[in-house]
């Protein structure tokens, strides 16, 4: 049973990976000029779906322990390291190969895995590379001072567009690390043939406004709202921080991700807010 | 509470008064009408950390002091940053000559965007900033309005109250959020 959906479900994968494991830091994104082994986890990956066709529908996918630890096991292709996976049963028998090519255990942290049975989901499953974006309203501030809206097609139709989200405005890793990192390299994004670039964030348009002078922002980066959250939702990545005392309510997981022509190319999601592969300097790379 | 009301109905009538109804009206105990709320106080990230993001409950608020208190649609919205709070803002002394402890301004946003554009407005001397993030304050006011097709999502009505000791003494309720008519700071003065 593959979690993609489910937020809830990913941020609770952490405890199966030791804390010191560098797995955790790994991001997830094909890059063009790779080697053939960072490719392999995104081959294994399809591979995967397409063994277990993963449906766009909320479908209650259930699994025994036992079939999970068998899945982890034909996947895991290195035993020079041990992984410890609290849920599954190790066996004497060396995990049978997937595909024969010496790789590192990369594809596991991309592989969202739950062992527990996962409740009756209504969530929409979590945007994922080749997906295509689903429209949505968003609204900013034009720099006549107007409130506009400015739907995802209007952003991504025939173009190359970079959206990253960030869970709040005015909070301290968007504020000093996000959305500077994006200003900052937005001529060279620009200049790899990125037409938009564009901060999405669950706060409304005139608090964005505020930011963006905040940080003196200029045009390089596009502050947009998602003030309903309806675009975040449709994407699956909400953050529910309501019972958090941060006070911050529903928002948005941490991302950025490459569009072209409106199907996603290059997706790095973070788990909650935490700031690791979403920056500016990860999505140049994946260029 | 269909007696309260009733009661609000009585006391404010619509055309004298705007809106004139909410869940609480004059006379009755603002702590009690939203047990188990409480409001967060604008700050940066930082003071929140340190804090441990620490919210204020009600009573704290409110108990033994004489309040008034105001809430607003928006943060950095128009009417909202023009004229509500400097109208406020300008009228501190008077308030505090007729023995008002704290000025509070409260609005639906979270408390890092509010204590933003309290700096911005050069306002957190003269008044204290609150953000219900979550809506509940307003909501069991029932104060609270769905602004979603202006892209603002849940908020809440223009409204201001005197409260003493708990005890709501004046409240005013706009008909209209993007009016500026009852809940400005000369209106409630004359009420205090």
């Amino acid at each position: 049973m593959l979690i993609f959906r489910s937020s809830r479900h990913v941020s609770t994968i952490r405890h199966l990976f030791p804390p010191t494991c560098p797995l955790l830091k790994q991001s997830f994104s094909p890059s063009k000029t790779s080697t053939p082994q960072s490719n392999l986890p995104h081959l294994l990956l399809s591979l995967y779906l397409s063994r277990n066709h993963r449906s766009q529908k909320m479908a209650t996918a259930t699994t025994t322990a036992a079939s999970f630890s068998t899945a982890v096991r034909r996947l895991c292709v290195s035993t020079s390291t041990s992984i410890r996976l609290r849920h599954v049963t190790t066996s004497a028998r060396p995990p049978t190969r997937l595909i024969s090519t010496p790789t590192p255990h990369r594809l596991l942290p991309l592989l969202r895995f739950s062992a527990t049975a996962s409740p009756s989901s209504t969530t929409v499953s979590t945007i994922s590379v080749g997906d295509k974006l689903p429209d949505a309203t968003l609204s900013y501030f034009g720099s006549d001072g107007e409130l506009k809206t400015i739907t995802i097609a209007d952003l991504t139709k025939g173009k190359k567009t970079v959206l990253f989200a960030v869970p709040g405005a005015f909070t301290p890793t968007c504020s000093q690390k996000h959305l500077p990192g994006f200003v900052e390299k937005a001529k060279e994004l620009k200049a790899k043939g990125v037409d938009v670039i564009a901060c999405v964030s669950v706060n409304d348009a005139f608090v964005m406004k505020a930011w963006k002078e905040d940080l003196k922002v200029g045009d390089e980066v596009l502050l947009v709202s998602d003030g309903n959250g309806v675009f975040t939702k449709a994407l699956g990545v909400e953050l529910d921080l309501t019972d958090k005392p941060v006070g911050l309510g529903v928002r948005s997981r941490r991302y950025s991700l490459l569009v072209e022509d409106g199907v996603v190319k290059v997706l790095n999601l973070e788990e909650g807010g935490s700031f690791t592969n979403s920056g500016a300097e990860d999505m140049l790379k994946a260029l | 509470m269909a007696s309260a009301l009733v009661r609000g109905a009585r006391r404010f009538p619509p055309a004298m008064w705007g809106r004139g109804f909410a869940k609480v009206a004059s006379g009755d105990d603002i702590v009690a009408a939203a047990p188990d709320v409480a409001l967060q106080k604008a700050r940066s990230w930082d003071e929140g950390v340190s804090s441990n993001f620490s919210t204020t409950p009600l009573k704290d608020l409110f108990q033994g002091k004489k309040v008034v208190i105001f809430g607003l649609p928006g943060a950095y919205t128009g009417v909202c940053s023009a004229q509500h709070v400097p109208s406020y803002q300008k009228n501190i002394d008077k308030f505090k000559a007729k023995g008002v402890n704290s000025v509070i301004c409260v609005a639906v946003n979270d408390p890092y965007s509010m204590n933003a554009w309290a700096e911005k407005l050069q306002a957190k001397d003269a008044i204290e900033f609150y953000g219900d993030f979550d809506g509940k304050f307003h909501k069991s006011l029932e104060l609270d309005i769905d602004l979603s097709a202006a892209l603002l999502g849940p908020r809440s009505h223009r409204w201001s109250a005197y409260v003493e000791d708990g005890k709501i003494k004046a409240l005013n309720v706009e008909k209209a959020p993007s009016e500026f008519n009852v809940s400005g700071a000369e209106v409630i003065l004359d009420q205090i």
